[in-house]
């Protein structure tokens, strides 16, 4: 059984900095694992290295058992990792519903034949059809003709979501999914993540609000420093002294 | 023959560095191409030319006007034009073409469209270095261009403002908070970069004859070189330079001059397939 | 771009409306403006399927004009090859190095790309006007034959009238067209799109981006070419002087005042500058360039989304928002 996702001694420096130091972990199949750590911690670097975003100075990643550590982000993308960003990422001048059709560009077929005479219908309906899982899934029905502009921030985040699950990732990376949202917000999410988790997909996912990470995942790593200092269930990373030093005075507790 | 190559080279270089010098701070700090630069560049060559012909007065004089000249415009433009387009988000290089063709048909206008020559009696000797010929005039711009771009190192390097323009032209918000007032550097590297082009312009009207297209050419140069030495390194203008001045004069000698401009394209198409960033670089682009 | 009936019906009329108007203006200074706008309007579309798709400028155009037309002249001319390969040919020697260029320099930030097209065309009018051997330099090529096709032996067609020569370019344009819409239409639409509004999250979605800028730059070169080609065989003459920045800036303009990501902007662009530039000839040119050198400055600072985006915003003010 191949392993799922395997990082090895992975290492980032920038100038003299130290971003991230002989970072190691493995990642289970269908399992939650959720990235904690105080800000500048090294997570979004993380994040960047594994989805291609930034090359690491040191250490591999494998995934499925091919070596990802020098693809670029669509290469990366099309081995089935897909991610969204800290800094909310959504076309903001489309719609609801031509944000999710972009989505889904992995499962359109191109090539000349294509461009000029244009898609079978029966291709055309299939992504119709895609985009319309979609929508019902984060349930946007109401407004898939609303310009992404318009939404409201927490819904602009379910959005990214919506628009990361049309190229059907195998592993979805979250880059502070709950970051601004408030707690009715913040529930919605977590209902939409856990059926995405249950239709498949492996969900690796970092942010501050403990609570939702906590009650969310099944487990969870700490780093600090670009360093993992700790890794395990919930329930052991509560307890674990190291962890609870260096959060001290930042933790967002229950 | 190589050794007279290399000496038209090397003049060659002084003036397309001292004009990649200017166009680097721009380029460097305020984040725009300044195309306008070639207009200015043709401004002090006609401003020297009209001073030190119709005044009668000294050269040298005729060339600090031109500076002058030069640098007021260059702040002109960047104070009405390109401060409210950074302002509005908007093209800055349209903005830029749109200030050349003003500054180019208004010399035109009043200049009309003859190429003026102009006969520097000063510095017409001929020195003789390792076989090859050039005129005291001519090394004298070398030697200046020199010392030109040792001084502005020295001023970026040790100067206050020198040190406020590079933390702008590395990291605009940073700088902010630190408290360099933005607006103020980018006028004073407006009037330092555009007065290096007036200057460059007003030193070779005597050795070429030029119209009010003049310089576009050397601008097109001027931006290879600064792409290719990496911008914020000084260094790399100077090592871009050289590599245009003398490629393009070995390419004319050896080949044909046909082919110099080709110089020019081959480097550009090759540093931006090896090394975009510059060979001397740091940011990456 | 909406598609339904009522949309293919106007696109229909209008169709037909471009298709008599040679017929309907019968003097020569018209027939000449319809030849030389519809040549313009090939540019300024295939400048639009680099700004309106992907968001990005090129301010070296003409250049790639100049490199079709001298290709499909010399073609022509010296090796004595039958024009529509010619004029193909040298749209795909501009598209080549549009691909050339585009490779290393579509890595770079946004505005890096734009200095690399403005220095290239420079470049190739430097080209133009040095590579005597080649290109004749400074004065020019002459005595450009009208185009001739052989439709098949026996028969060919010649098209030294002007309005046959419009009934070409608008074949071509046609076909321009055509590819346009596909753009909106294709999945490499949709790619574009999203290297428009937002690369890195087209990144993320398995878009490889690079590839498409290039491919997009690859055709709106070529099709510059073409439209110099066209250029070429109808004025009769071309020389370093007909393919310059200040056309490139023209073109440019066009597109912005047009309003880009439509087919409609590049198409209004084209037909108002022209005119416009029309009667600027009645005005000192170098007062002309100018006022165009202001007027320029004003557009970018003031309308940047051009007469198009005037539109939405009309549209958008008629519903009330």
């Amino acid at each position: 059984m191949v392993d799922f996702l395997v990082v090895e001694n992975l290492s980032k420096n920038f100038g003299g900095f130290a971003a991230l130091s002989a970072v190691s972990f493995k990642l289970e199949r269908g399992e939650i694992l959720g990235l904690v750590g105080p800000n500048g911690a090294g997570k979004t670097t993380l994040f960047n290295i594994i989805t291609g975003f930034l090359r690491p100075s040191g250490g591999s990643i494998h995934f499925q058992g091919r070596d990802i550590t020098h693809l670029s982000p669509h290469e990366i993308a099309r081995m089935g990792i897909v991610r969204t960003f800290q800094l909310n990422k959504i076309f903001l001048h489309l719609t609801v519903e031509e944000n999710i059709r972009i989505g889904c560009y992995l499962h359109e077929k191109g090539g000349p034949r294509r461009f000029f005479f244009g898609a079978p219908s029966e291709e055309k309906e299939y992504l119709d059809e895609k985009v319309r899982k979609i929508i019902h899934l984060i349930g946007f029905e109401g407004f898939k003709k609303k310009m992404a502009e318009d939404l409201p921030y927490g819904d602009q985040k379910l959005l990214s979501i919506g628009i990361s699950l049309g190229a059907e990732p195998t592993l979805l990376l979250l880059d502070e999914p709950f970051a601004g949202m408030n707690p009715v917000e913040t529930g919605r999410c977590v209902s939409l993540l856990r059926r995405i988790m249950e239709q498949g997909t492996t969900l690796f996912l970092v942010d501050h609000n403990m609570r939702a990470v906590m009650g969310f995942c099944d487990r969870i790593m700490v780093l600090n420093f670009g360093k993992k200092i700790a890794e395990g269930k919930p329930a052991e990373i509560r307890e674990n002294p190291e962890v609870i030093t260096s959060y001290l005075g930042s933790i967002k507790v229950a | 023959m190589f050794p007279q190559i290399l000496l038209n080279g090397l003049f060659s270089s002084s003036i397309y560095c001292q004009v990649a010098l200017g166009l680097t701070l721009i380029l460097g700090v305020m984040d725009i191409a300044d195309f306008a630069q070639g207009g200015l560049y043709m401004l002090g060559a006609f401003v020297a030319f009209l001073i030190a012909k119709s005044w009668g007065s000294s050269f040298l004089f005729a060339i600090c006007v031109a500076i002058l000249a030069a640098s007021a415009v260059g702040i002109i433009n960047n104070i009405i034009v390109y401060q409210p387009a950074l302002k509005r988000g908007a093209n800055s290089l349209i903005a830029a073409l749109g200030i050349l063709l003003v500054i180019q048909n208004l010399a035109l206008l009043v200049f009309g469209p003859d190429y003026q020559t102009f006969q520097l009696r000063f510095g017409q000797a001929k020195i003789e270095i390792f076989g090859g010929t050039i005129t005291l005039y001519k090394s004298i711009i070398v030697l200046e261009s020199c010392l030109l771009v040792l001084g502005v190192w020295l001023f970026l390097q040790r100067t206050k403002i020198g040190k406020a323009i590079r933390a702008v032209s590395q990291n605009k918000e940073g700088a902010a908070i630190v408290g360099i007032g933005s607006r103020k550097v980018s006028v004073f590297t407006f009037g330092v970069g555009s007065a290096l082009v007036g200057l460059t312009g007003a030193l070779v009207s005597p050795i070429y004859a030029f119209d009010v297209h003049f310089g576009t050419d050397v601008i097109v140069k001027a931006f290879t070189i600064s792409i290719f030495g990496g911008l914020g390194s000084t260094l790399g203008t100077i090592v871009g330079a050289l590599v245009i001045g003398i490629g393009e004069n070995i390419i004319a000698g050896y080949i044909s001059t046909e082919y110099s401009n080709l110089m020019t394209f081959v480097l550009l198409i090759l540093i931006l397939f090896v090394r975009p960033q510059g060979i001397f670089g740091r940011r990456p682009i | 771009m909406k598609s339904g009936r009522g949309s293919l019906l106007f696109s229909l009329l209008l169709t037909a409306i471009f298709c008599v108007l040679p017929l309907i203006f019968t003097s020569n200074l018209i027939q000449h403006l319809l030849v030389i706008i519809g040549i313009t309007v090939i540019l300024v579309l295939s400048l639009d399927m680099i700004l309106g798709h992907a968001g990005l400028i090129s301010l070296g155009h003409a250049g790639f004009m100049g490199l079709g037309a001298y290709t499909c002249v010399l073609l022509v001319m010296k090796y004595k090859m039958p024009f529509l390969v010619s004029l193909l040919s040298g749209a795909g020697f501009a598209g080549l190095l549009g691909g050339l260029i585009g490779y290393p320099s579509l890595r770079l930030r946004g505005h890096y790309f734009v200095i690399v097209t403005f220095i290239c065309g420079i470049i190739f009018t430097l080209f133009f006007t040095n590579l005597v051997s080649i290109t004749k330099g400074p004065m020019g090529i002459p005595g450009i034959p009208s185009p001739q096709i052989t439709i098949v032996p026996g028969w060919s067609i010649s098209f030294k009238s002007k309005a046959a020569y419009y009934y070409l370019v608008l074949a071509f344009i046609f076909l321009t067209i055509y590819v346009k819409h596909q753009l909106y239409h294709s999945r490499m639409g949709k790619a574009l799109l999203a290297i428009r509004e937002d690369e890195d999250l087209g990144r993320s979605l398995g878009i490889n981006t690079h590839a498409y800028k290039v491919g997009i730059f690859m055709i709106s070169t070529a099709f510059a070419g073409l439209a110099g080609g066209l250029y070429a065989h109808y004025i009769r003459f071309i020389g370093p002087d007909s393919f310059t920045m200040l056309h490139s800036f023209y073109f440019f303009v066009m597109n912005l005042i047009g309003g880009s990501g439509t087919i409609a902007g590049p198409v209004i662009g084209a037909l108002l500058l022209t005119v416009i530039d029309e009667l600027s000839q009645l005005l000192q040119p170098a007062l002309a360039r100018i006022l165009f050198g202001v007027f320029l400055i004003l557009v970018i600072l003031y309308m940047p989304k051009g007469i198009m985006g005037l539109k939405t915003l009309w549209v958008s003010q008629m519903k009330g928002e």
